[in-house]
């Protein structure tokens, strides 16, 4: 994919100090209690990235309200997240209400009677990983594309990939592309239980969320937004094969790759990983002293998908 | 080369399908087509589990003796009617293009979480048993990477290389057709990256679809809360009812689909059949509410427009839409006044004087969903297959148990197809397909008669 076209022109992420609660830091704290502790995340460091990148104000204007500085139409949204929005605990009045007193067992009648009835049907929204893409779009009145792959970490790579495409063809002007991941949880546990991670003496389960902001170089150049950018997008590929697509495409580039193995850097945070492990980079190459490096951020995905990603820093 | 070149055709090679009308293309489509009484003896009550006591309990099922052939197959290595149903469908579809154990540019495949236990996520908090509550729901990219792995069990050294290439979009009743989207997308801009280097692009090609096995209580529960589900369980051949006044919500169904993605370079090399083209698709969000649609149906409209501006096509060219028409209230309406902004302010720009010469002019209009239910994150797909055989055959599928227009639907003076399939009479140039997930994400994909035109 020929993608020297296309800029980070900023980034947030949510991955540090994560309160237990996180609706006092919301900005859509309406929807905050019907929806996923993954949705929460991914709100707040989108909401970092959009500031970062200048397109949305930091603070609300004398009406109470964000000022936008871009059209809804003209921003995309693309996600990766994990396995699925992981909660269990609202399913928790449709299975106890299931119980029959009787001999104490699991009573399917009962648990489409009663335990239906006394369910908030928006535990829905706690079980389709769209919905965390809808938060997030709603939040910010994103009516562009919106595209969700749930592959773990890849899922992330593939959504880089989407959003390029997506600039590439004109279909939006900007994009808001990340990664969100509620690993501690139920269901996050006890897969990684199964999987034998937790043998892996490096292995720290994490949560948390990473966004960047993508947009044409002619277009930040137009907005004034050339001293912000963050890096150019050199090259990105759902392969692992360094050698081959993404590298050979480059070859003339300076590339200096740095591995990004999860289950090895002491964090876990799954379909984040990736977009928070560009945002690190980042933020290593603004305090070196070289300019212009190029770097590049391998995923290995659980399953087998996997994907790299090559940068350009700029100062 | 630029971007909007036509020089990077993609055309649809190789099609494979299992759902509630059969678990093959051409005997499926006739089924649909001709209102069959076989296959709508595949809508009735729940019997895999004692499902009375849910307010909903009908559906569409494959048929048992589809499922038991499956089974028999694959049993071996595949456990779960999902990956039977993709399998199948791959399988099929590989076949009919002729690429098996050939690798992929691309897999973009529609799916969603597999079945969650309750009575598991019961035992787990009447217990603490950590086992019980990790077989209680599957994730989509694990059952899939073993279908995918057993596809080309024959070909260890491709797979290890193909396993990388695959990605899963969970976007619920939009899944399968945001896949094919991407994998549309992705495969164009290999086409050109590749001419602009002065690279072959054969052999390039892409699978694209979706499964779903939504005859669970999982799904049955979800749609239930939400009250999206018909309750028609008396009657259930004539619940699920697209655009009809006394619709009451949808009805599930389950099924997979996989269509090949090929450059038409590399199709017409190899002499391969070629069934249509892809020329477009267009995405949008509502961001209005994450229960309810947007009522006017913008994001919809600004869906399809996106699609006839990727593809560069006018709406006046259109002959014929594939509605996502689910038979919710909410659905149908909205699609309804989508398609009427889109369709009906090109008509307002010319002179037409009489309602009905609009009206004729304007392209038909009809759902699947009476024949086969909704078959959520593979409906997009299954649907297109549909769309694809419609362009071949020219023959257009009824909307069948549409006795009474919606009185709203009625005022916008769309042009229905009716209770009857329309086989005579057709020259289908363009399809469009439509897919709305639950959320407010839009998609809308964009298919092309094809002439076969290889020289």
């Amino acid at each position: 994919m020929n993608v020297n076209e296309i800029v980070v022109s900023g980034f947030g992420m949510m991955n540090s100090e994560i309160p237990k609660d996180l609706t006092s830091i919301l900005k859509n704290k309406k929807a905050a209690k019907v929806v996923t502790r993954t949705a929460h995340l991914a709100e707040i460091a989108a909401h970092r990235a959009l500031i970062d990148a200048k397109l949305i104000a930091s603070n609300k204007d004398k009406d109470n309200k964000y000022f936008y500085n871009y059209n809804p139409f003209e921003m995309g949204l693309y996600m990766g997240v994990g396995p699925v929005p992981s909660a269990f605990d609202p399913a928790i009045p449709l299975v106890t209400h299931s119980l029959n007193p009787e001999n104490n067992t699991f009573d399917l009648k009962r648990f489409a009677t009663e335990g239906i009835t006394r369910t908030n049907p928006l535990l829905v929204l706690h079980y389709l990983s769209g919905l965390v893409l809808s938060h997030v779009a709603i939040s910010f009145n994103i009516k562009g594309s919106t595209v969700i792959f749930n592959s773990f970490a890849a899922g992330a790579v593939a959504a880089l990939q989407s959003a390029v495409l997506d600039l590439l063809e004109d279909n939006v002007k900007y994009a808001l592309v990340g990664g969100a991941d509620e690993l501690i949880s139920y269901m996050g546990t006890t897969t990684y239980f199964n999987w034998g991670w937790f043998d892996h003496k490096d292995f720290v389960q994490s949560e948390g969320a990473g966004f960047l902001i993508l947009e044409k170089k002619e277009n930040a150049n137009k907005r004034l937004a050339r001293s912000d950018y963050k890096a150019e997008l050199l090259s990105i590929n759902l392969s692992t094969k360094m050698s081959n697509e993404c590298f050979n495409k480059h070859s003339n580039d300076q590339v200096k790759p740095l591995n990004y193995f999860p289950y090895v850097t002491g964090n876990q945070y799954g379909a984040a990983g990736p977009i928070l492990e560009i945002i690190d980079l980042i933020n290593v190459n603004n305090s070196s002293e070289k300019d212009n490096q190029t770097f590049c951020v391998t995923v290995n995905s659980p399953n087998g998908m996997n994907g790299e990603i090559i940068l350009k820093h700029e100062k | 080369m630029s971007r909007n070149d036509n020089g990077c055709k993609i055309v649809i090679t190789g099609m494979g399908s299992v759902n509630p009308l059969g678990d093959l293309i051409d005997s499926s489509f006739n089924n649909l087509i001709n209102g069959d009484l076989y296959p709508l003896n595949q809508v009735d009550k729940i019997k895999r589990f004692d499902f009375s006591s849910f307010p909903s309990h009908i559906a569409f099922h494959v048929n048992d003796e589809i499922i038991s052939r499956m089974q028999n197959k694959y049993f071996s290595a595949i456990s779960t009617l999902n990956d039977l149903f993709l399998l199948h469908s791959l399988e099929t579809a590989l076949i009919d293009s002729n690429l098996k154990n050939r690798l992929p540019y691309v897999i973009y495949l529609g799916a969603e979480s597999g079945l969650i236990s309750y009575e598991n996520i019961f035992r787990y908090y009447k217990t603490g048993e950590v086992d019980s509550l990790s077989y209680s729901l599957r994730s989509p990219n694990e059952l899939l990477k073993r279908v995918v792995e057993y596809i080309w069990k024959d070909n260890k050294n491709s797979f290890s290389e193909l396993s990388k290439k695959i990605n899963i979009i969970s976007l619920a009743c939009a899944g399968s057709t945001a896949a094919i989207a991407y994998a549309y997308q992705k495969l164009k801009d290999e086409i050109i990256y590749r001419k602009i280097r002065g690279e072959s692009v054969n052999n390039l090609w892409a699978i694209a679809g979706g499964t779903i096995a939504a005859i669970n209580p999982h799904f049955l529960t979800g749609f239930s809360l939400l009250g999206a589900l018909s309750k028609k369980n008396d009657n259930p051949k004539l619940a699920s009812r697209p655009f009809d006044q006394n619709r009451d919500g949808f009805v599930l169904g389950e099924g997979a689909g996989i269509i090949i993605l090929e450059s038409y370079e590399s199709a017409c090399n190899r002499g391969a059949k070629i069934y249509a083209e892809i020329v477009g698709w267009g995405a949008a969000s509502d961001a209005h509410k994450m229960t309810d649609p947007h009522p006017e149906g913008k994001g919809a409209a600004r869906a399809i427009k996106n699609c006839l501006k990727n593809a560069q096509v006018m709406p006046t060219q259109i002959d014929y839409i594939n509605a996502h028409g689910t038979s919710t209230y909410q659905n149908d309406l909205l699609e309804s006044k989508a398609i009427a902004q889109v369709f009906q302010s090109q008509s307002q720009t010319q002179t037409q004087t009489q309602t009905q010469t609009q009206n004729e002019k304007s392209p038909l209009i009809s759902s699947h969903k009476s024949m086969i239910g909704h078959l959520i994150a593979a409906s997009g797909v299954v649907e297109s297959i549909f769309v694809i055989k419609s362009l071949q055959t020219q023959k257009i599928p009824a909307n069948y148990n549409l006795n009474k227009l919606d009185s709203e639907i009625e005022k916008l003076n769309l042009n229905f197809v009716g209770n009857k399939s329309i086989t005579s009479n057709l020259n289908i140039k363009y399809a469009l397909k439509n897919s709305f997930a639950f959320g407010g994400h839009n998609y809308s994909l964009l298919f092309k008669r094809s002439c076969n035109e290889c020289k």
